[in-house]
């Protein structure tokens, strides 16, 4: 007899869910360094059927390997089951425009305004004043208790050329789900 | 509890697919093409995964065996020189133990020929399973075609030995020629 908790049928929904928003590939689990080589390489096989300019891959790529690093260094890791915050995610779907690459992870509640500020500061910036920041920011630069020197939103925002569009969704008090989607341009 | 806090309505459809996700308690989930490299690349995240997990040694093992099967015959695409249309591979944990799920879609043809092995599969014992499973390994012969359902019937009986359970599966009608297949492995 099948288990009651899981119907199968919701699979095809699933997957057409998927194809709707044009997602090539998508991830579900845990992050860390070597996850992350992981997810770059099976992109990169995914990639190899894509008829697109080398430079746009490359410029997917790198914005993929800042996200997901940025996912490893703040995400959440939730240990109590009770609490359903999901598991960090990556996305990437493909229209005839554009690139989007979608990424999710719990974070504390604590950080949503330093990642609120840090976006919209660079989504206010044209290239020229992304340059001056970054390089301002590479100057004043210290190392943060996770490390790295901030300068991930700098970089994603100048390699896409276009606004980083966020989402923090309430998981209970202290817990949000951060999303973030890039888009970059064919 | 505070309301959500976003930038624009563009990501919000994103948000909403991932939250009807979140109730199938995904512990690992994969869409997309399957070439050979992605399937070793899959194994190997999906086995940390597991091993993660305070679960006894030949619970893991089992786990791992379903996935193998699954990832390599039934919803690999690595005999194309181009890989096919994207398959999904799930992973979820409840309750009831673990439950992995796969979905691809394939011709009418070999839709029916699975349907017609996971029904005889599902009315045998262990015993006839593993009976089957030595004649069917002596039978095989490579094929070079893009699905071997030779390889894929000696999968499935290898899930259903291993799992001790029926193989759930659904057929769904596309608008092509092609259907969705899905099958559904719970291991306790």
């Amino acid at each position: 007899m099948e288990p009651a908790t899981q119907n199968i049928s919701f699979l095809y929904e699933f997957y057409r869910l998927m194809k709707q928003h044009q997602v090539i590939m998508m991830y579900e689990g845990e992050f860390s360094q070597e996850i992350t080589k992981s997810v770059l390489s099976m992109t990169e096989n995914s990639f190899s059927t894509e008829k697109v300019d080398e430079a746009i891959k490359k410029k997917v790529y790198n914005i993929m390997m800042e996200a997901l690093q940025n996912i490893c260094k703040h995400e959440f890791k939730n240990t109590d089951e009770s609490i359903a915050s999901g598991e960090s995610l990556f996305m990437i779907s493909s229209t005839d425009k554009e690139y989007q690459i979608i990424t999710g992870n719990a974070i504390e509640k604590k950080i949503i305004d330093t990642i609120k500020n840090k976006i919209d500061l660079v989504n206010s910036l044209d290239q020229e004043g992304l340059k001056n920041l970054y390089k301002e920011a590479r100057l004043n630069s210290t190392i943060s208790a996770v490390g790295g020197a901030g300068l991930g939103f700098i970089d994603i925002a100048r390699k896409s050329a276009n606004k980083i569009s966020y989402h923090f969704n309430p998981v209970n008090e202290n817990i949000y789900y951060f999303t973030q989607m890039v888009t970059v341009t064919k | 509890m505070s309301e959500a806090i976003f930038s624009d309505a563009a990501i919000c459809s994103y948000v909403d697919f991932k939250q009807k996700t979140n109730k199938h308690k995904f512990i690992f989930s994969y869409r997309g093409k399957l070439s050979h490299a992605i399937v070793k690349n899959l194994l190997a995240m999906a086995e940390k995964k597991i091993d993660s997990f305070n679960e006894e040694a030949s619970v893991k093992k089992k786990i791992f065996g379903v996935m193998v099967n699954c990832l390599q015959t039934i919803c690999a695409d690595d005999k194309a020189e181009e890989a096919g249309s994207s398959s999904i591979f799930l992973i979820s944990k409840n309750a009831d133990g673990f439950t992995i799920f796969t979905g691809r879609y394939l011709e009418k043809t070999v839709v029916d020929k699975l349907q017609e092995i996971i029904e005889s599969i599902n009315q045998l014992s262990r015993e006839s399973l593993s009976d089957l499973y030595k004649e069917k390994l002596k039978e095989l012969e490579t094929l070079n075609e893009k699905f071997n359902i030779d390889e894929t019937m000696l999968s499935l009986i290898d899930i259903a030995k291993k799992t001790n359970q029926k193989i759930v599966y659904l057929v769904e009608p596309s608008s092509k020629d092609d259907f969705f297949f899905s099958i559904k492995v719970q291991i306790k």
